[in-house]
């Protein structure tokens, strides 16, 4: 049984108008095992958010089906829906989502507060994430004292103290210059060596020829996947470069036939 | 051609954009042009002027004029400042798509053109319809019959007009002096900046607690009633700083203190909350501290003249007697009943019903015996049966007298009862050395009026200031609510319940509503000792009564806070659900 299994997953946006519908999602299907580390990649509008808010369970898809650990996600009732994402998923996203209000300690601190969980627990789970983060000193500091890199360390921080079954990640690296990223990249990498299952969805190449697998998402189906394999970072960078190539190009004859 | 209109349009324009702003502040802005036009209407009004003891009324009207007229001054500017505030970023974009500042200040003078055309012709309007309104509430206030006819007094509109138009004209001037010295980068940052956490501001807090102190002494220390109105205005003083330093910087003292505590503030209820709370509390202090201090006068105000008015049949009779009465020197106790006989005879016989009876006999040792203030809580009471002084001397003077109805004649009365104690005289076993009968109307009538024009004006300045603190609690709320949508969409994401949002909200809202609310209580209280003195220079010495009067207008302030409190958070939680 994988972690996640998407069976022909559908998502028909409604006009408030009453207009036809947009379709961004058509078929989707794909399985994600333990201890994977997968992006997703794909034109803007190509249905990658959409996606991954399903899977976030923060919308709710037209058809198909979402199984996390064989739990089918519409079977949680809507009130036990945000227990849920909280104790099983993980979010970082572009533009961070910290709170002004809080420190970086209690931005991390967050959810687990929302659980009800001690003091003392919090602090244990803390440690360990600040270190493999390099977030200690920062703990005292509010957002808007932190650079960009610093900020989406501290997300990552709070998306992991609940020790999600999944982290999901959309477009993290978006908001970060090309050093930031590196270093966030990295830091994906080692959590996912150390068992940290990641679903990433990118528009850079560079970020996605950090993952193990690449999906390729248009017009609302997958159109293809690569495996990292034993390819080193570049490799796999031209790799995903030349897909993409395809994909638009193929896109383009598509539009002629 | 068009371009000339360019301007007008995109003012008006902006100001239908802002409405959930606008709006709020164009209605305050009429609401108060129309009581300044309902008072000055009063105070002009000719039909008063012929009343009878009017000229108190008038005067306190005046001064009640010019209350409004500053506080509309200090109202529209603070409420001005919020707004513009507000649109910072919107001018700020203007500013980028090419708009020079003179240009901007073009746009200001027509949003200041239309604000000031909406609020003096709509504060007309309305205060004209409400002018009978007020008249009726005023003379049913001060028992007289209403004047009849309906009129605008040209004066009253024109100072209106001028008043207001040179209110609006110093925001406009203010606005384009702030516009002037603003660099664009700030203008479209706007609201955005980024609030740092506050510090503890220690001098600040102290400085807050001494003032406090200092007032509540004051105010309950003082013994002699002159001294009090003195010492009131510096308590007032005192306690407004106190006010503000304890709300800015205690606050932030109080919270900070909470969150050290780590077992308290990890947990879910309290986590959001007090973050949230010491977040904004720079800001919050301030308007909280404004909210406190209107309300305390909205409550002080209310309750002292209403005091005033509930007790104004007890004072008027310590201060003047019954309406008619009758006195007669000398003789013994016997002659109570006797001329009680003689009231009850002739008041039988003309059909008059008579009020508040009061028969004593005065006992004393000495004539300088200053009977009227020993005699005080007699006429409060109506008491019958007593003596007063010592009853084993001589008697000084028995005292009879009641109160009888509106329409009944008194002077004709008091002719029939000074006949009927001249037959008594003539009868030789009456034993005494002078005796004299009088009534008292007119006198009794000025105070009437007066202190009913107190209460008028209390409830019309009261009422003023409760405007004045649910206007500022709405922007509070309003804004605060488009602040905080983008902090409850990430506590959703990352694990809040729609219920948790909720219940979050509404502690977070309810504190900050009633900690004002709760202050202004404790301030009246405070205040209690202090004006309690300063009543008794207007005759009034009764402490249950002022008690009683304190706690009605507690209450009913208290629901109608309440009323506001669900208003504005439904308001929030819409803006905020989003
Ligand atoms: N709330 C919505 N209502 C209607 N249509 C929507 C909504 N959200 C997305 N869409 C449409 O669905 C399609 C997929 O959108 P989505 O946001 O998933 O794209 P994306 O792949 O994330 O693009 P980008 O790379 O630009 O972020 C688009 O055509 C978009 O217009
Ligand atoms: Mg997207």
């Amino acid at each position: 049984m994988s972690l996640l299994e998407v069976k022909n997953l559908r998502k028909v946006y409604t006009t408030r108008l009453g207009g036809t519908g947009v379709e961004a999602l058509k078929n989707v299907s794909f399985a994600v095992e333990a201890g994977e580390f997968v992006a997703i990649m794909g034109e803007s509008g190509s249905g990658k958010t959409t996606l991954l808010n399903i899977l976030a369970a923060l919308d709710r898809p037209s058809g198909g089906r979402v199984l996390l650990n064989g739990e089918d996600m519409a079977s949680v009732r809507e009130r036990d829906l945000t227990a849920f994402r909280r104790d099983n998923l993980g979010f970082v996203f572009q533009d961070f989502n910290l709170l002004d209000a809080f420190t970086v300690r209690d931005n991390i601190f967050l959810p687990l507060v929302l659980a009800g969980k001690s003091y003392d627990e919090m602090n244990l789970r803390l440690l360990p994430l600040t270190k493999a983060l390099g977030i200690g000193e920062l703990l005292n500091k509010f957002p808007y004292e932190l650079s960009g890199g610093q900020k989406q360390r501290t997300a990552i921080a709070r998306a992991l103290i609940t020790q999600p079954a999944i982290l999901l990640a959309d477009e993290p690296t978006g908001a970060l210059d090309s050093k930031a990223s590196e270093s966030l990249l990295r830091v994906f990498e080692s959590l996912n060596a150390q068992g940290q299952t990641i679903l990433m969805v990118t528009h850079s190449v560079t970020a996605a020829s950090h993952a193990k697998r690449t999906l390729f998402l248009r017009d609302g189906m997958i159109y293809h996947q690569l495996y990292r394999g034993n390819r080193t970072g570049g490799e796999m960078f031209a790799e995903i470069s030349n897909t993409l190539t395809v994909m638009t190009s193929g896109s383009g004859e598509n539009g002629h036939a | 051609m068009r371009k000339l209109d360019f301007y007008p349009r995109l003012a008006l324009r902006s100001i239908r954009l802002n409405g959930k702003f606008y709006l709020p502040y164009l209605l305050s802005g009429a609401i108060s042009a129309a009581m300044l036009y309902d008072i000055l209407f009063l105070n002009m009004n000719r039909g008063i002027y012929a009343l009878k003891g009017a000229n108190a009324v008038q005067g306190l009207l005046g001064f009640g004029a010019l209350v409004v007229a500053l506080f509309s001054l200090a109202l529209i500017l603070y409420t001005n400042g919020f707004l513009m505030k507000r649109r910072q970023k919107e001018l700020g974009l203007y500013n980028i798509l090419g708009m020079e500042k003179r240009h901007l200040g073009r746009l200001l003078l027509w949003e200041g053109v239309y604000t000031a055309l909406i609020c003096i012709g709509g504060g007309l309007l309305l205060g004209i319809l409400l002018s009978k309104l007020f008249l009726l509430l005023l003379c049913a206030i001060i028992r007289t019959s209403v004047p009849f006819g309906f009129e605008v007094p040209g004066e009253a509109v024109l100072y209106t007009v001028v008043a207001f138009g040179g209110i609006y004209l110093f925001t406009f001037l203010l606005n384009l002096f702030r516009l002037g010295r603003v660099k664009p980068i700030e203008l479209l940052k706007g609201t955005e900046t980024g609030e740092r956490e506050p510090r503890t501001k220690w001098l600040l807090a102290l400085v807050g607690f001494v003032t406090m102190a200092a007032g509540y002494y004051l105010s309950v220390t003082v013994q002699d009633p002159l001294r009090a109105l003195g010492i009131f205005f510096i308590a007032v003083v005192l306690v407004i700083i106190g006010t503000y330093c304890l709300f800015i910087a205690g606050s932030i003292w109080v919270l900070k203190a909470l969150r050290k505590n780590k077992k308290f503030y990890y947990q879910p209820r309290h986590f959001t909350n007090l973050s949230g709370m010491l977040h904004r509390m720079k800001r919050n202090g301030a308007g909280l501290a404004t909210i406190c201090i209107l309300s305390t006068m909205v409550l002080v105000t209310i309750s002292t003249t209403l005091c005033l008015y509930a007790g104004a049949d007890r004072v008027i009779g310590s201060l003047y007697g019954r309406e008619v009465q009758t006195y007669v020197f000398g003789g013994g106790p016997e002659n109570r009943e006797k001329v009680m006989a003689v009231y009850e005879q002739v008041l039988r016989e003309r059909g008059v019903e008579g009020r508040n009876l009061t028969a004593f006999c005065a006992y004393a040792d000495e004539p300088e015996y200053n009977w009227r203030t020993a005699a005080a809580p007699y006429f409060d009471r109506g008491v019958t049966e007593e003596v007063l002084g010592d009853p084993s001397g001589q008697v000084f003077f028995t005292y009879v007298g009641c109160d009888v109805d509106k329409d009944a004649n008194t002077y004709e009365l008091r002719l029939a009862l000074e006949s009927g104690v001249n037959d008594l005289c003539s009868d030789p076993t009456f034993a005494y050395d002078r005796t004299f009968t009088d009534d008292g109307r007119g006198d009794r009538f000025d105070y009437w009026s007066s202190l009913g024009g107190f209460f008028f004006i209390g409830l019309f300045l009261g009422s003023l200031f409760l405007m004045a603190a649910v206007l500022i609690v709405y922007y509070k709320q309003v804004s605060e609510g488009y602040e905080d949508v983008r902090s409850f969409q990430i506590m959703q994401q990352v694990g809040m319940t729609q219920r948790e949002v909720k219940s979050s909200i509404k502690s977070q809202i309810s504190l900050v509503f009633f900690l004002p609310l709760l202050a202004a209580a404790c301030h009246t209280a405070g205040a209690f000792p202090m004006t309690k003195l300063i009543l008794t220079l207007f005759g009034l010495s009764n402490t249950g009564l002022f008690g009683l009067c304190s706690l009605v207008t507690i209450l009913i302030f208290a629901v109608v806070y309440y009323l506001i409190y669900r208003l504005t958070a439904r308001e929030y939680y819409r803006i905020v659900r989003r």
